[in-house]
């Protein structure tokens, strides 16, 4: 005992104490469990706020509804066989022209006779499958874009972040309506400007995260024990850090819609015609002008406008009970994308 | 704790917020369900909108500024030389006046000319140009087109000797330029000569007396000018008979011409703005160069795209020159001399439902090309008058019919016509244009059939077999296809103009009838969002490319009481990249039908003879329907709402005309004034 008096104990060159620590395997393993925990909050708090809950709810219908508005096929090969609405979005001549709503058609028709329920319920699925693919293309590389960022720091933190700055040196929607104007309209150039210009938040915030995240001992062990950069990025920095961008990510699935449809209303994004949100209020927008004495044809507006205002007031409730779920304290849903 | 607390309270407000708007919404639907009516749709009767509004002279009140809203955001172009927008003609048809003028019957009048007549046609060709050109070294060359560099910026070259077509840079090729004309002209060489006078005493705004010479040199400003083409591919020489500070002028043809007598005749520019290179002359970029006519208004102020005020002319020419001078005029006699508005102010109002609101709300008097339910509600309105003529715009679809090794579909003449078959004419006008407009049955309207058919009565040319159907004819259309190399359903684009949403909505009801028939997968495509489309036809390639993915282009243009123009425009390879020929240079339609095509103007036995002309129209149709290179749509009815303010509106057919129509017109002793009270 005495022996011992006056030296200094160094530990973590014994290798038996190493032995009997947790494997890094099993580390991850409870990380896994903590992300488990964290979806399990997600559906409790959604679960157990009944507005959350109601905005769930509509989206799920929209979306579901949607879906199963007319069949899809891929290559010739039908992957969704039914159609639920009544009409063809596009068949003209379905009713008369500017019908009020009635039994047989429930959202009334368009000023070309078309059925404005089976437009709105299909329109849906540009809106939405935008928003969710934008959401998951611009997420995955904003992370992997911050993450790099912000773990390495130094000169690639710098040149990254300026590279950041130039994209957020313009504004989101006007940047995306440059790129449209410039490639043109359709699905995937819709995609492809919201997602160009929505990858920076996703980047941004990763990276604040990240760099609270790095300081942390599990990190710095895991690197102490040779674990390659890649391996604690992806196994220890981002899961500890992805909660924020969770929360993003859900608030901007409506931003999305919204820039979407404005760019569709701005004549942009889709060919005339097809029953995207946007278009439909863009085409149907002459319906404002009555002239003297005129009747206001409103189911024209009102509805399109109304599944866009319902479908991004249900997301953004979702966000913040995602929110509240994870703690992230996430507010900015002007960020685009 | 206070998180929780946060929490519950911005709950309650989302729930209540949420519960409000399901509440209203269901108030809303519940309240409109069973209220709809599947009825078909009524078809508007418009006839009271082509009634003429009748003014009582003795009720004319003189004064007060005319608010009148254009659908532009600006004026495209100041300089009429220049100019190829409409709505740029409908301000400056009111500052400047034309030799002649056209009533609401299409019939063409003199105007500032007491007299304006086409004397003689000589039956002559290019080649009998052959002793007066010269040899010229081609600068430049496209497609065997040779362009040269002339010295004197208000020369040009004329025509070309065909014996030395198609030519290469630096090839010598014979020409005749403007320089030369005259030689021609004093040896009796040009095709058609028109001879007039002007009245005495007409002043431009700037005080300076019209002479001939003015006329003379008016043509120099089109030299380089966007309508160079236009003028000069008829226009040869002009000359003044009693020399520059005489009234009578001649004017000559290249060739024999049936139109010479309109389709001469240029805007009349003053001796200060004669030098003034084509394009320059806009007060946006220089103050001093402000347009000067001798029209009943000139320009008071202006402000870039918000504002442009007209002044009545206090010195108008036909105040001085008198009515009872003009030779046609048979009205009364207390008819005014002049407008009697004193200013027009031009308001740019480019969204039709911002006119429509701003017509509503008394910000503006006139206004036209609104949207089709507003102007119902204006029609049926007693605060509001809506007039309306039968008109010269048409809508037409053209298609590229290059032969490619892919696409290439409208290469096939029966798809063409089967496409054709398939347009929903009728359908278009009632739904779209509400009854404001008529099917194309033939290819040119009925105000320009009296030069155009033999026919007594425009509508028995609907019976004819060549006629277009107006309603979509899938009988006919699958046997065209099936007699073709392709089968259905045919993959075809048709594509149309981003900003004109009614012609979209057309197009959408041709794309579904086409696609509903089974035996063409169409789209439609609107190219150029945000920019000017129609330019793109026109670039190098565009041609080659809708050829290859079989995209017809649908737009519309204003044509003229001349008949020829119908024809001409969208088929003369001569009119190729001009406007509004964007897919036929030399060779890609059939000579024969060129020929024919071209005899129907351009022949000295049409331009002495109008049942000669007549006839040879008859023969046109049923090729130019069978070709269908293109296909006619619809065509307009000219319709502009004014308030009740305004007194005696009545529209042209020519939209160019719509506004100085509508102030002052005695060949149809058509006045307008306003009565504020």
């Amino acid at each position: 005992m005495s022996t011992e008096r006056g030296r200094i104990q160094i530990s973590g060159f014994d290798t038996d104490g190493i032995e009997d620590q947790d494997s890094l395997d099993a580390w991850s393993e409870s990380e896994a469990d903590e992300l488990e925990s964290r979806w399990r909050k997600i559906v409790s708090s959604i679960v157990r706020d009944r507005l959350a809950l109601g905005g769930f709810a509509v989206v799920a219908v929209m979306s579901l509804a949607a879906l199963l508005s007319q069949p899809i096929s891929v290559g010739g090969f039908t992957i969704q066989p039914f159609s639920i609405v009544p009409y063809d979005p596009t068949q003209t001549g379905v009713g008369a022209r500017y019908a009020a709503p009635s039994l047989s058609h429930p959202m009334g028709t368009d000023r070309l006779g078309r059925d404005l329920f089976s437009r709105v319920v299909t329109g849906g699925r540009y809106s939405i499958s935008i928003g969710l693919i934008v959401t998951a293309l611009a997420a995955t590389f904003g992370v992997i874009y911050g993450s790099i960022s912000g773990y390495f720091g130094g000169r690639v933190d710098e040149v990254l972040m300026r590279i950041l700055d130039v994209v957020f040196a313009f504004p989101g929607l006007v940047l995306a309506l440059i790129l449209v104007a410039l490639f043109g309209g359709g699905f995937w150039p819709l995609v492809g400007a919201f997602a160009l210009v929505g990858w920076a938040t996703y980047a941004r915030i990763i990276r604040g995260e990240i760099l609270k995240v790095k300081q942390n001992e599990y990190v710095m062990a895991a690197k102490a024990l040779g674990a390659r950069d890649r391996s604690v990025i992806f196994r220890h920095v981002i899961p500890n850090a992805i909660a924020p961008v969770i929360v993003q990510a859900t608030l901007s699935i409506g931003t999305v819609v919204i820039g979407v449809a404005a760019l569709g209303f701005l004549g942009l994004g889709f060919d005339p015609g097809t029953p995207e949100w946007g278009t439909i209020l863009d085409a149907e927008s002459d319906t404002l002008a009555t002239g003297a004495g005129g009747t206001w044809d409103w189911w024209a507006t009102v509805f399109p406008g109304l599944m866009i205002f319902l479908f991004v007031m249900s997301m953004n409730i979702i966000g913040d009970a995602v929110n509240d779920a994870l703690d992230a304290q996430v507010d900015d849903i002007g960020g685009g994308g | 704790m206070s998180k929780s607390t946060k929490s519950r309270s911005s709950s309650l407000d989302r729930r209540r917020l949420l519960q409000g708007i399901a509440a209203a919404g269901a108030i809303g639907v519940a309240g409109c369900i069973g209220n709809g009516d599947d009825e078909d749709d009524e078809i508007l009767d418009v006839s009271a909108a082509l009634e003429r509004n009748e003014v009582d002279l003795d009720e004319i009140q003189e004064g007060g500024r005319l608010e009148f809203a254009i659908p532009r955001n600006s004026i495209s172009d100041y300089d009429q030389s220049q100019s190829t927008a409409a709505e740029d003609s409908v301000v400056f048809e009111a500052v400047y006046d034309g030799l002649t003028t056209v009533d609401s019957e299409g019939e063409y009048l003199p105007w500032m000319a007491a007299e304006h007549e086409a004397e003689e046609a000589n039956d002559v060709s290019v080649t009998d140009y052959e002793d007066y050109m010269v040899e010229m070294e081609a600068d430049d060359a496209d497609d065997g087109f040779p362009f040269f560099d002339l010295e004197d910026d208000n020369n040009l070259v004329l025509m070309q000797h065909p014996d030395d077509l198609p030519a290469e840079e630096g090839d010598t090729v014979r020409v005749l330029t403007r320089e030369e004309a005259g030689d021609a002209v004093a040896d009796g060489v040009y095709g058609t000569r028109v001879e007039g006078r002007l009245h005495e005493g007409i002043e431009f705004h700037n005080g300076d007396e019209l002479t001939a010479e003015d006329i003379v040199r008016s043509y120099d400003r089109y030299v380089g000018s966007d309508n160079e083409g236009q003028m000069f591919d008829t226009f040869m020489y002009a000359e003044a008979l009693d020399g520059d500070d005489g009234y009578t002028y001649a004017l000559y043809s290249q060739e024999p011409d049936a139109a010479a007598f309109v389709e001469m005749n240029p805007y009349v520019f003053p001796a200060e703005h004669a030098d003034v290179p084509a394009g320059e002359l806009d007060p946006r970029d220089d103050e001093d160069l402000v347009p000067i006519g001798t029209g009943p208004y000139q320009v008071e102020e202006f402000e870039e795209g918000s504002q442009l005020l007209l002044s009545r002319n206090e010195n108008y020419w036909v105040e001085n020159v008198g009515l009872e001078n003009i030779p046609w005029w048979d009205g009364p006699d207390e008819f005014p001399e002049s407008p009697v508005i004193d200013e027009i102010n031009i308001r740019f109002v480019d969204e039709s439902v911002q006119r429509s609101a701003a017509l509503e709300d008394g910000d503006v008097d006139i206004a036209y090309e609104l949207p089709s339910d507003a102007r119902n509600s204006f029609y049926e309105s007693d605060d509001y008058v809506v007039s309306a003529t039968e008109a010269f715009g048409f809508k037409f679809m053209q298609f590229p019919v290059e032969e490619t090794d892919t696409g290439g579909a409208f290469a096939e003449r029966e798809i063409r016509q089967a496409v054709s078959a398939l347009i929903p004419r009728q359908q278009i006008v009632d739904l779209i244009e509400q009854g404001w407009g008529d099917p194309a049955r033939v290819p040119f309207p009925a105000p320009s059939a009296d030069l155009a058919t033999t026919a007594d009565d425009y509508d028995d040319l609907f019976d004819e077999e060549w006629a277009y159907p107006v309603e979509p004819d899938v009988e006919q259309a699958e046997q065209l296809i099936e007699e073709s190399s392709l089968e259905a359903p045919v993959e075809i684009t048709i594509q149309t103009n981003a900003d004109d949403d009614e012609r979209i909505d057309k197009m959408q009801l041709a794309v579904d009838q086409l696609n509903q028939s089974g035996l063409f997968e169409a789209e439609l495509e609107t190219p150029a969002a945000l920019g000017d489309w129609t330019p793109e036809l026109y670039t190098d390639g565009a041609r080659h490319e809708a050829a290859e993915n079989n995209a017809a282009a649908v737009i519309g243009l204003a044509g003229t009481p001349e008949p020829h123009g119908f024809p001409e425009t969208i088929h003369d390879p001569d009119n190729w990249n001009g406007c509004c020929n964007f897919f036929f240079p030399e060779g890609a339609l059939p000579e024969d039908f060129i020929d024919l095509l071209r005899s129907c103007r351009f022949a000295t036995d049409v331009a002495e003879d109008e049942d000669t002309r007549r006839e040879r129209y008859d023969e046109l149709w049923p090729q130019l329907t069978d070709l269908s290179a293109n296909t006619i749509v619809d065509y307009s009815l000219n319709t502009g709402t004014a308030s009740n303010d305004v007194v005696g509106f009545n529209v042209h057919p020519q939209t160019q005309a719509i506004l100085s129509y509508a102030v002052y017109a005695p060949a149809d002793e058509q006045i307008m004034y306003l009565d504020r009270d």
